[in-house]
């Protein structure tokens, strides 16, 4: 297995993982926010469907265009059913990678400035640790929400890991 | 799978930066502190982040774990300073095991157990990519919640956070 499959592969068994915490996200909380800083859990949300849905620009048409800030989402149904649809577009962008999209350049531009140049190779790991990364994030605002922390990586205090 | 290996080497050092920044923010009066009754303390927090690669990284050189024999409460630190040496270990850790890593045992089989329950068994490098690295990062993502929490400014991740943006037009000379 090279770093192309191994990535595909991983993408197949992290996606689900993502819509399990925004499902997780208690009902009629998106606009909840631990800090007068801190982004909505609803714009968290938003926002890791929109970047899946940017890297699948990315290895689709090789560039990019972010546009400032992320999607308002209205509803915890809408934010599961937004990153579902990214995340479905972004599955069938990993699957029909072959070695030469992988190495292929990819930009990500964000108000029309060049914020990250790199291969496509490039884009899809760095944006799967930055999901990840939210990830984490919203697993924090969870309890103080009123949910239940899902499983990700081993048991959280509200669910144990199964097999 | 050894290319993939030397990848993890580079990423580590770039992330292993990253979460001095984050782990340097760490205020020392607040160790004891918890967003929710059943969330992890800050200090708790913090030192599994920092401990996390190493740790993980010297259980991938055995062939599994039976999860009922390992005691996952995460440790308090009595003091912060004990938090950044913790990472600067980790790291030397999970960077010599990435080092001796080979070809064989990159793609040997790992296995966790709950008893006589098979969890998962997956190939030496995916436990390295998803429980070494990526689990590193879900935790860290926690952290910068917490920082936030306390009032801390939040050092960006992988994009500007409220407080600070590295990728601002001037800010390498700010």
């Amino acid at each position: 297995m090279n770093d192309r499959e191994f990535f595909q592969e991983r993408w197949q068994l992290e996606s689900p993982l993502f819509a399990k915490m925004m499902k997780a996200l208690p009902e009629g909380t998106i606009d909840y926010k631990p800090h007068e800083k801190s982004r909505p859990a609803g714009r968290i949300a938003a926002g890791m469907a929109a970047e899946a849905d940017g890297l699948a620009e990315i290895i689709e048409k090789g560039k990019l265009e972010w546009t400032s800030g992320s999607p308002e989402a209205v509803s915890g149904p809408q934010l599961v059913e937004a990153w579902e649809k990214a995340a479905t577009r972004l599955s069938v962008a990993v699957e029909r990678l072959d070695e030469a999209k992988w190495a292929s350049p990819g930009e990500f531009l964000a108000s029309g400035q060049l914020v990250f140049a790199g291969t496509v190779r490039d884009h899809c790991w760095w944006i799967l640790f930055d999901l990840v990364h939210h990830r984490g994030q919203l697993s924090t605002y969870i309890r103080p929400m009123g949910g239940k922390v899902p499983a990700i990586y081993g048991p959280s205090g509200d669910e144990e890991m199964k097999a | 799978m050894i290319g993939t290996a030397q990848a993890f080497l580079a990423e580590l050092e770039q992330e292993a930066g990253t979460t001095r920044r984050v782990l340097d923010r760490v205020p020392a009066d607040k160790l004891t502190w918890r967003p929710h009754a059943k969330s992890m303390t800050l200090g708790q927090l913090a030192l599994h982040v920092a401990k996390v690669p190493g740790s993980l990284a010297t259980l991938s050189k055995l062939d599994g774990l039976d999860a009922e024999t390992v005691d996952f409460e995460p440790a308090q630190p009595s003091k912060a300073s004990e938090i950044l040496p913790a990472l600067e270990a980790s790291i030397a850790e999970a960077r010599a095991v990435l080092t001796a890593l080979d070809e064989e045992s990159a793609s040997g089989g790992w296995r966790l157990t709950a008893g006589p329950r098979e969890v998962f068994t997956v190939p030496r490098i995916a436990f390295l990519r998803t429980l070494m690295l990526n689990h590193w990062y879900h935790h860290r993502g926690q952290l910068v919640v917490y920082l936030r929490l306390l009032d801390v400014p939040v050092p960006g991740v992988y994009g500007p956070s409220a407080d600070e943006n590295p990728f601002a037009v001037g800010a390498a000379s700010a």
